[in-house]
């Protein structure tokens, strides 16, 4: 998947897969936006024939085969499989494949065709026909039976509108440069890729991900288990904490709500620990060794225990957060978009805990000296 | 008398369309309606444009061809709405009594939403905008007598006091500091929604309306301080706008803002005193129900989540009031006149450092010209005095009383401005 949710720490989805998957932008029915594609398409061909300027015709022309590989590559990729799975209809797919196959014989043609000459116009010809037959076939068969399955089409529309966005990036200089980058492949210093690719190019972290799903599952899932440590590491602290805490109410409210905010996150990775075959109750929370050292710091005999509590608690609050943005990135290279959203939640909630605590470092400080000075009870 | 809209049922959504007759309402009489009664009107007015404006933009994000018609459905009916509401004010109105009518708003509005604000830090929010809109009714007010030669008591009756507030000159601050902590709407009280998305409705029909028809005078002075105080509304909207949560979807959004607008609705029917005008809240709240029931549809549709888990199930408990505050503002005014906002945080101003850039940003707008300070001056030039309303004494803060009051006693923000000059 290249829909990057990575969010450069500002909390803001930068991709439309993020964004869709966020609610910042109103995901469309599958269907519904497949054969709103199909309709600008059909009306390009239009105009592709009306049309005497030779550059525009160009143009559309070339306009035409980017929409189409973008539309195909969403429909194999994301939405016939889910096709397969609901409707049980193989022959349909089989037959819609086929159907993409010759048109991008054609599409490839017209890729090396230089401009629009009488041998553009004839191949456009045929590819209109190929896809004007495709269309009827998709809207008046496969998607009314597979409206009628119980689908979820918002969704798959949510994957098939990233997907296809990422499709026409994927054509773009910029892609192809990155892509001769990573690959084996030099761009000779005489290629046109080098002089029309954009200065500014893709967002640096625009991933070309060469591994595998299967093989970014394996540390998805080691993510997920971690994660579920780390947590639960954090709920004690948090119960700890709360069965003590008298001089500081602020904070004790904070925390206690923290707790229902931790329950809910274990709740979360179960989930998504299941979704991969992981039995939760197998899972071994032993492996914390990296957060040992820091759990230690958190005491309950000293004498400035608040404090102590609250570095730990900030510690791990931040461990919890950066395991989560990594979780967010690997769960998006296995392909796990659903467990997207619910990771961004825990994201936000362990940001917030570490924002809160950093921000009354000095407030839980300033109370503690004060009630030293008075002499009374400021451990807690 | 607890109200949940959930469980009433409404106007079907084809039924909602209303011919131009229906729409061409009856304006109210200028001398008879009573001055909350011109306020329920101008915030109803308010929603119904924050209606209108959040669903283009959500159409504008939005994928879904059928959702978008959903949407232009409902938005129509919302601009109808906004019609009906807006066309009852008559055109001997004119655009400064208009005016006082906002800022009688925004005073009596924004004093029972800090009353009733559960959330401590967003009740600063309130309290911190209330005295600079309490600022401009006296600035406007003014400026009526100056243009117009009529006592602004003729519009907003006895029941807000008209007098200086956080004075209009040193509401003018960086940008930066008018960004607030928003709110999780999951976590916050249902009430603080409530009022958050009133206030944000409120204050951005007053930047709009100012902004557009700041220009319909000759007078040099009433032009200039029309365009002082729009920049005021446009610092407010941003100031009240941060606090609203913004990691809500749209779809969370748009259901928030039909269940709001029950609310709204319900409130002002359950206040109004003239019967015609009662009628249209209670046939718009019937509309809105059926609103709120698409809403939490598509939200059902789309997100496949359950609406009742985002909205309390206890419905409302109380209607917002448009009632007098005069108590209340002058508490607040004791004892908030100096505070400035740094950042997301209100500080008194005489602890900025000189360099701050409050000041350099107060030097580059206010320059050798401040429009808010002259009207004043220029009403009690051509009256023998500036006008006011203080009806339970004298001003509670001795440094904005009148000149020959004041026995040399000045606010921090006086002292700082001269320092600083």
């Amino acid at each position: 998947m290249k829909a990057m949710i990575a969010d450069r720490g500002t909390g803001e989805p930068i991709s439309l897969g993020a964004a869709l998957l966020t609610g910042k932008k109103v995901p469309p029915d599958a269907s519904e936006l497949l054969a709103e594609d199909h309709r600008v398409v059909l009306g390009w061909f239009a105009w592709y024939e009306q049309e005497k300027g030779k550059k525009v015709r160009n143009e559309i022309a070339r306009n035409i085969c980017k929409a189409l590989r973008a539309h195909m590559a969403a429909e194999e990729e994301i939405f016939y499989p889910a096709v397969k799975l609901r409707t049980g209809d193989e022959q349909a797919v089989e037959r819609a494949v086929g159907e993409h196959k010759e048109a991008r014989r054609l599409i490839d043609e017209l890729d090396r065709s230089k401009s629009a000459d009488a041998s553009q116009a004839e191949l456009m010809l045929k590819l209109r026909d190929e896809i004007a037959a495709h269309v009827a076939e998709e809207e008046l068969e496969m998607f009314p039976e597979f409206r009628r399955s119980d689908a979820d089409l918002y969704a798959l529309g949510r994957g098939v509108a990233a997907r296809r966005v990422d499709a026409l990036f994927e054509q773009t200089p910029a892609a192809a440069k990155a892509r001769s980058k990573t690959g084996k492949r030099k761009t000779s210093p005489r290629g046109k890729a080098g002089r029309t690719a954009a200065p500014d190019g893709p967002p640096k972290e625009f991933p070309v991900m060469q591994i595998s799903r299967d093989e970014a599952r394996d540390y998805y899932v080691t993510g997920l288990k971690d994660a579920h440590a780390a947590v639960k590491e954090g709920e004690t602290m948090v119960k700890a904490q709360l069965e003590r805490l008298e001089q500081y109410p602020k904070l004790k409210e904070k925390l206690a709500s923290h707790l229902n905010e931790k329950k809910a996150q274990l709740e979360r990775l179960e989930t998504l620990l299941e979704r991969c075959g992981e039995k939760p109750s197998a899972v071994k929370d032993a492996g914390m060794k990296v957060m040992a050292s820091m759990g230690s710091l958190g005491s309950a005999a000293a004498a400035d225990e608040v404090i102590k509590n609250s570095l730990a608690t900030l510690g791990l609050a931040k461990f919890e957060a950066a395991s989560f943005e990594t979780l967010i990135l690997f769960g998006e290279a296995a392909g796990e978009n659903e467990a997207l959203r619910p990771l961004q939640e825990c994201l936000s909630e362990e940001r917030a805990m570490a924002a809160f605590i950093e921000e009354n470092l000095r407030p839980t400080g300033m109370r503690f000296l004060q009630l030293k000075s008075e002499g009374a009870q400021a451990s807690h | 008398m607890a109200f949940n809209p959930l469980k009433e049922k409404g106007i079907p959504l084809d039924k909602q369309l209303r011919n131009w007759r229906e729409l061409n309402v009856e304006p109210y009489r200028k001398g008879e309606v009573h001055p909350y009664s011109r306020t329920r009107g101008i915030l109803m007015n308010g929603i119904e444009v924050e209606a209108v404006m959040f669903s283009h933009q959500m159409a504008r994000n939005t994928l879904d061809s059928s959702v978008k018609k959903m949407l232009a459905e409902m938005r129509r009916i919302e601009a109808q709405q906004q019609k009906a509401i807006n066309w009852l004010i008559p055109a001997d109105e004119s655009t400064i009594e208009v005016t006082l009518g906002y800022e009688q708003v925004a005073v009596d509005l924004t004093a029972w939403l800090a009353r009733n604000e559960p959330d401590p830090y967003l009740k600063q929010v309130y309290d911190f905008a209330l005295l600079e809109d309490f600022d401009h009714l006296y600035r406007y007010a003014n400026l009526y007598q100056l243009i117009e030669g009529k006592k602004a008591d003729g519009i907003c009756g006895e029941l807000t006091e008209i007098m200086p507030g956080r004075p209009t000159v040193f509401e003018h601050r960086h940008p930066d500091d008018e960004i607030r902590r928003p709110m999780t709407a999951l976590a916050a009280h249902p009430q603080s929604i409530l009022n958050a998305l009133t206030i944000v409705a409120g204050e951005q029909q007053t930047m709009n309306f100012y902004m557009n028809i700041g220009n319909r005078y000759q007078e040099p002075i009433a032009r200039g301080t029309y365009a002082e105080i729009a920049q005021i509304e446009e610092q407010h909207v941003t100031h009240y706008e941060t606090i609203l949560d913004p990691a809500a979807s749209w779809l969370e959004n748009l259901l928030l803002h039909q269940w709001h607008e029950c609310w709204m609705y319900w409130s002002v029917m359950e206040d109004e005193t003239d019967p015609k005008v009662r009628a249209i809240y209670e046939l718009h709240l019937n509309m809105e129900i059926e609103h709120l029931r698409v809403a939490a549809e598509l939200m059902r549709k789309i997100e496949k989540r359950d609406p009742e888990e985002i909205l309390p199930s206890a419905g409302f408990d109380r209607g917002l009031k448009f009632e007098t505050n005069k108590a209340y503002v002058r508490e607040v005014l004791r004892n908030q006149v100096d505070l400035t906002s740094k950042d997301s945080d209100f500080v008194p101003v005489a602890t900025l450092p000189p360099n701050d850039r409050y000041f350099e940003y107060q030097r580059r707008v206010n320059g050798d010209w401040v429009p808010t300070e002259e009207v004043i001056r220029e009403n009690a030039a051509q009256n023998g005095q500036e006008y006011r309303l203080e009806t339970e004494g004298p001003h509670p803060v001795p440094g904005l009383r009148t000149p020959d009051q004041r026995n040399g006693e000045e606010i921090d923000y006086a002292r700082r401005g001269s320092e600083a000059a």
